[in-house]
């Protein structure tokens, strides 16, 4: 399935709208596009705390713990994650494919995050689940929920939809979980009927406005996401339970529970994840690290339990239908500053989940303890075999990004002109 | 300078860590290049440019699109395009792109960079004169005809075709003019009186013209001057800089989650209330300067400070602090008039008054800067608010640079040394080199007592720490000493002034910096200089200019660059439903919650929903959405009927003279006729909108739906539902 470039920039939300109007143009997924969900590790992790071990020794400082390896994964346990990091591998190692050496060319975390979502420098493209979201579930209730905080719709604003940090979306779907307001003694809730015909006159509202100004352009494009978002927004309240309750603040387990409700129940088709953790360790590195480390994987592991577990839209499980990411925008330095921290770097890592995906297979590398370039280095990599080549070229995240696309049924020559796919991992 | 930030423009970034901002959901704008010339008019379209339903809109739309104007002027035989296209892109841009070469002759901000500019490599040779292709250095240069000593003859594989040059020195003869092309004429349809009205009055202060203002509408010019000395424009001016700055962060980690309350005594100093007053104070700052018609460039010279008894409370009034001097504001005891709460301050530390909001303290906690970042993260936010120059807009060439960043004596002399990284660096660090004195990560958590100080006047401006980054105080080769002389020489970069509007403009039209047209920006720039930075003057040309004022395109190919329909922002929104209805969104989170506050839930971003509906958070969330989706119509319907159950239970209550739109009919009224004529002046009171007759049935089949199915308050409950859709009506939440 594809759509036009036109259509790639510009008419998603009309796609959407279509879909909900029951337009001509409404489309149903196919099997080539899979779901997306991006855990993110915002702040910067540190590749060689868990998934890209060195030895300790000079230019490395390693939190105490060792080195273990899983099936045909060398990774690394720190002592004080409780074993977090092998528990998750032992479970789930079958479908989780680890990438080394992945370069975002900068230090900097907005132009970072930017470049590990996007595959670009720029904060109008949109990012991977935007894009996946809008290429291959145009049709759901909220194609693309961020429950996370980093995220970039671009031109799928219409398609893209926060909960917001407290989950407060739920308060505004069901009246039953509205904060009270003050001066009020109670919300106006309406019928059914009355609000069915509320819309149906805001419809027509809309329409004429259309008539009058609206056939071209943006103001098009700001009619159509109107109207697709009133029949959205009704169709995420039958949905709300799903969301749960307001929170101070909404912690990765919660986040995993609200995303497999909601793709379960066919309301959302990509999302994006954060480990609600800071990552951005320059001070006291070693045991945040750690402690971020097991919040990341015992999420991860409660995450794909539950793609594993429960049933797909398309006959099988969630998970054959579903890619996974995890990524952060950037990686830290191999050594510990002078305030027991570590800094940024541009070399990071990354995890890719899925059915189809080798398990225990590493691809990329960087370099180890000793290396004369420096250890934590990109090393060149064969694009084919995701091996490390000296004929290979270095893995950057426009490349990552674009393979994620291809991976899970973009066209990423459609976003990202020129990117070579890195996906080793499809066979 | 300007080839300074040029030249920045061309490498390595290594350390701009600690400004620890995540990326956003954006919404890019559309291209600009067809925008209609953007001489400010203070002209309104003749007639409503609304015209009746099923009527084509081309035809319609031919009485209203601007008249052909008759001109002498020969119509220029090439355009800046036209150069790019022939001359530039072909023969130039291969090495000069900014990066293989600093001078950077790509399209993108090609105007500001040639036409009566100077040559970053040959001071006091001008690039491009206007009308003067000979005494223009880059057509001497192509031509061989610059001055020895000035340079080899470009390009260096050889000399161009005379019909190559020839299109340069056409542009150049023809004015430089900057547009690449003009939009065709009649493409574009001009709002009408009453919509123009509707547009400046919610551009201008968030709130739709009241029914007299509505029947104002053939004296615009002097409606926007009223609204210009409101309190709710005031309040568009704060929210137009926190777009820029992103001080109102109520969530994430350069949030400012209050672990103490200042007193324990009472309500009103918990978190909410405390973060509404210190983030909002540089903003005020800025407020202040524009409505008491202030030089703009006091933005970052002002030697005062806007403070309250909360910031009092918070960053001190003259307490010892770390240094010799004393900590925190000085204020005077009466309020500002026409400011109530606020009160004319200035900071309490010495060599640190005198830039305006980079005086501020709370600018320093919103921005952070860890140890290793020394300000840089801070300078580099400053460049991009001020000068629009991002440091950040470059790839790092890392594989260039054979620098171990875990080595720190390495990346210290690789950021003056190594080429790679030196040509970014010798312009951002000096700029970090003025900030020495701002300590680096405010931590909430660490908090025990008041008052509180992120200025260390002891050691802010010793020699060892202000050169820790191994470069001396200066912008773009210019030196300075302190916060004081770096905002003075902002301001007076020549990139100030275009930035600024720039940033205002897109604010307004709701489009990206990007595509805000480069010919409007230049002459609204020079109107802003010659205005002597007067805010107000410059927004009311932008206001009334016909590019802001475009209701629609007639063509898919003119529709190219025209917003047309804006959308409320929350922050509007909050402000034109309280104008119209009395109602306040408040939740209280005090009880059963965390003790946050009473907050307005269309402006917060920690329980509310200032997010939800298309805003910003300051800290994820950078870029607002201006388009609607799933949540943001969730957020508005809830919105709405809270409203309308407010408007239908007060004024139902009230005296007929007393209310505020059910001013015909009482809970009883039963009468279609009555029904019908308080539809019709809801229609003008809520959408500045003479309904149909059309129109009229539907809202009246509404209502009657309700109404007729009957049980207790049914006239109530229809009334509420029908406030409630125009509540959310496209009319009401665009304009």
């Amino acid at each position: 399935m594809s759509i036009s470039r036109r259509g790639f920039l510009f008419g998603g939300a009309a796609l959407l709208g279509g879909a909900l109007l029951g337009s001509p143009f409404a489309f149903t997924q196919e099997q080539t596009h899979k779901r997306l969900i991006v855990l993110m590790a915002r702040g910067g992790w540190d590749p060689v705390a868990a998934l890209d071990p060195k030895d300790e020794g000079p230019g490395v400082s390693m939190p105490a713990g060792s080195r273990v390896r899983v099936g045909n994964l060398d990774l690394y346990s720190a002592d004080a994650t409780g074993g977090a990091v092998t528990r998750y591998f032992e479970r789930h190692g079958d479908v989780t494919a680890v990438i080394r050496g992945l370069t975002v060319a900068s230090v900097a975390h907005e132009a970072c995050t930017r470049r590990i979502l996007t595959g670009t420098l720029s904060a109008s493209s949109p990012d991977l689940g935007a894009i996946n979201a809008a290429t291959g579930g145009a049709d759901s209730p909220l194609p693309y929920m961020v429950l996370g905080a980093s995220a970039f719709s671009g031109p799928y604003s219409a398609q893209s939809g926060r909960v917001g940090t407290s989950n407060q979306l739920v308060t505004v779907l069901d009246p039953a979980k509205a904060f009270p307001v003050e001066g009020s003694v109670a919300p106006f809730v309406q019928t059914q009927g009355e609000a069915s015909a509320a819309q149906a006159f805001l419809e027509g509202r809309a329409n004429r406005l259309r008539r009058q100004v609206g056939h071209y352009g943006n103001n098009a494009r700001r009619i159509d996401d109107y109207q697709a978002s009133l029949a959205s927004s009704g169709r995420l309240a039958e949905f709300g339970d799903a969301l749960g309750e307001v929170t101070a603040s909404v912690a990765l387990t919660r986040q995993v529970d609200t995303a497999l409700d909601m793709m379960e129940r066919g309301v959302i088709w990509s999302v994006t994840l954060d480990t609600g953790v800071d990552w951005d360790t320059h001070t006291n590195s070693h045991n945040d690290q750690t402690a971020n480390n097991i919040v990341l994987f015992d999420g991860l592991s409660r995450l794909v339990d539950g793609l594993k577990a429960r049933p797909g839209t398309m006959g099988g499980r969630l998970i054959d239908e579903t890619a996974v990411v995890v990524v952060s925008e950037m990686g830290r330095t191999p050594t510990i500053n002078s305030d027991q921290g570590k800094d940024h770097w541009q070399v990071t890592c990354a995890m890719v989940i899925g059915s189809d995906v080798p398990g225990g297979q590493v691809y990329g590398k960087s370099t180890d303890t000793g290396d004369e370039r420096g250890v934590l280095q990109a090393e060149p990599v064969d694009f084919a075999t995701g091996q490390p080549s000296s004929d290979g070229h270095m893995l950057e995240s426009t490349d990552f990004v674009a393979g994620v696309l291809a991976w899970t049924g973009s066209e990423p020559e459609q976003y990202l002109p020129g990117a070579v796919p890195f996906m080793p991992w499809v066979s | 300078m300007r080839s300074a930030i040029l030249s920045a423009a061309l490498a390595a970034i290594f350390l701009l860590a600690g400004a620890c901002t995540g990326g956003g959901s954006g919404l890019t704008g559309a291209d600009d290049d067809l925008l209609p010339d953007a001489s400010p008019s203070d002209d309104a379209s003749p007639d409503d440019a609304t015209p009746e339903p099923d009527a084509d809109p081309a035809q319609d739309a031919q009485a209203d699109a601007p008249e052909d104007e008759d001109t002498d002027e020969p119509a220029p035989t090439s355009t800046l395009c036209d150069v790019s296209e022939t001359l530039f892109e072909p023969h130039c841009t291969g090495c000069h792109n900014g990066s293989v070469h600093p001078y950077d002759l790509r399209v993108t901000g090609l105007a500001q960079r040639l036409i009566n500019a100077e040559s970053p490599a040959h001071p006091g040779q001008t690039m491009v004169v206007p009308g003067q292709p000979d005494e223009s250095f880059i057509y001497q240069k192509l031509v061989g005809t610059h001055s020895p000593g000035t340079g080899d003859l470009m390009p260096p594989q050889g000399e161009l075709s005379e019909e190559v040059t020839k299109v340069l020195r056409e542009w150049i003869e023809a004015g430089a003019q900057t547009e690449c092309e003009q939009a065709p004429e009649g493409e574009v349809v001009l709002l009408g009186p009453t919509e123009r009205v509707v547009r400046a009055s919610m551009a201008l202060r968030g709130i739709r013209p009241s029914a007299d203002e509505l029947e104002r509408a053939d004296d615009l010019p002097a409606l926007v001057d009223e609204w210009l000395e409101s309190d709710a424009f005031g309040a568009t001016i704060r929210d137009m800089y926190d777009e820029t700055l992103l001080l109102r962060t109520h969530i994430g980690r350069p949030s400012v989650a209050w672990k103490r309350p200042l007193s324990t005594e009472g309500r009103g100093q918990e978190e909410s209330f405390i973060n509404s007053q210190i983030q909002e104070a540089p903003l005020k700052l800025i407020e202040y300067i524009v409505r008491e018609d202030r030089p703009f460039t006091e933005i970052l010279t002002a030697d005062y400070a806007i403070g309250n008894v909360t910031m009092e409370g918070v960053w001190g009034s003259g307490q010892e602090g770390f240094g010799p001097d004393p900590i925190g504001l000085l204020c005077e005891d009466d309020e500002l008039e026409g400011f109530p709460g606020w009160k004319m301050c200035t900071w309490a530390e010495s060599n640190r008054n005198g830039a305006g909001v980079l005086s501020s303290t709370f600018f320093y906690v919103r921005w952070r800067s860890t140890m290793a970042s020394q300000n840089r993260a801070r300078a580099n936010a400053i460049t991009n608010a001020f000068l629009c120059y991002d440091f950040l807009d470059q790839p790092v060439p890392f594989d260039e640079t054979d620098v171990d960043l875990a080595d720190v004596e390495a990346v210290a002399n690789a950021v003056r040394d190594n080429p790679a990284c030196s040509s970014c660096h010798e312009d951002l660090d000096p700029i970090a080199s003025f900030l020495y004195g701002f300590t680096g990560t405010f931590r909430p958590g660490t908090v025990q007592e008041y008052p509180l100080s992120m200025f260390n006047a002891r050691s802010a401006y010793s020699p060892g720490r202000r050169l820790s980054n191994l470069r001396t105080p200066a912008l773009f080769g210019q030196p300075g000493e302190n916060v004081a002389d770096l905002g003075r020489m902002i301001t007076q970069h020549p990139d100030f002034a275009p930035c600024a509007v720039r940033r205002m403009y897109a604010f307004l039209d709701q489009r990206s910096m990007d595509a805000v047209p480069e010919a409007s920006v230049q002459a609204w720039a020079q109107a802003f200089v010659e205005s002597n930075y007067n805010t107000k003057t410059l927004l009311k040309q932008m206001i009334l200019s016909d590019d802001f004022m475009v209701s629609h395109a007639l063509s898919e190919d003119g529709a190219d660059g025209i917003i047309g329909l804006k959308k409320v922002r929350p922050e509007q929104g909050s402000r034109m439903v309280e104008a119209m209805t009395g109602f306040r969104w408040m939740s209280d989170f005090d009880e059963g919650r965390r003790p946050y506050g009473l907050v307005n839930l269309m402006e917060d971003s920690r329980f509310g929903f200032r997010v939800l509906a298309g805003g910003i958070d300051g800290d994820a969330v950078v870029v607002p959405s201006h388009t609607y989706n799933g949540p943001v119509a969730a957020v508005w319907r809830a919105y709405a009927l809270e409203a309308a159950n407010h408007v239908v239970s007060t004024d139902f209550a009230t005296s007929i003279m007393e209310r505020r739109l059910l001013t015909m009919v009482d809970e009883q009224t039963d009468d279609p006729d009555t029904v019908r004529a308080q539809i019709d002046a809801l229609f003008w009171q809520v959408l500045a909108e003479q309904a149909s007759d059309e129109e009229l049935d539907a809202a009246m089949g509404l209502f009657m739906s309700v109404a007729q199915a009957g049980g207790r308050d049914a006239n109530q409950r229809a009334w509420t539902v029908l406030l409630g859709a125009l509540f959310q009506d496209l009319r009401f939440t665009h304009y």
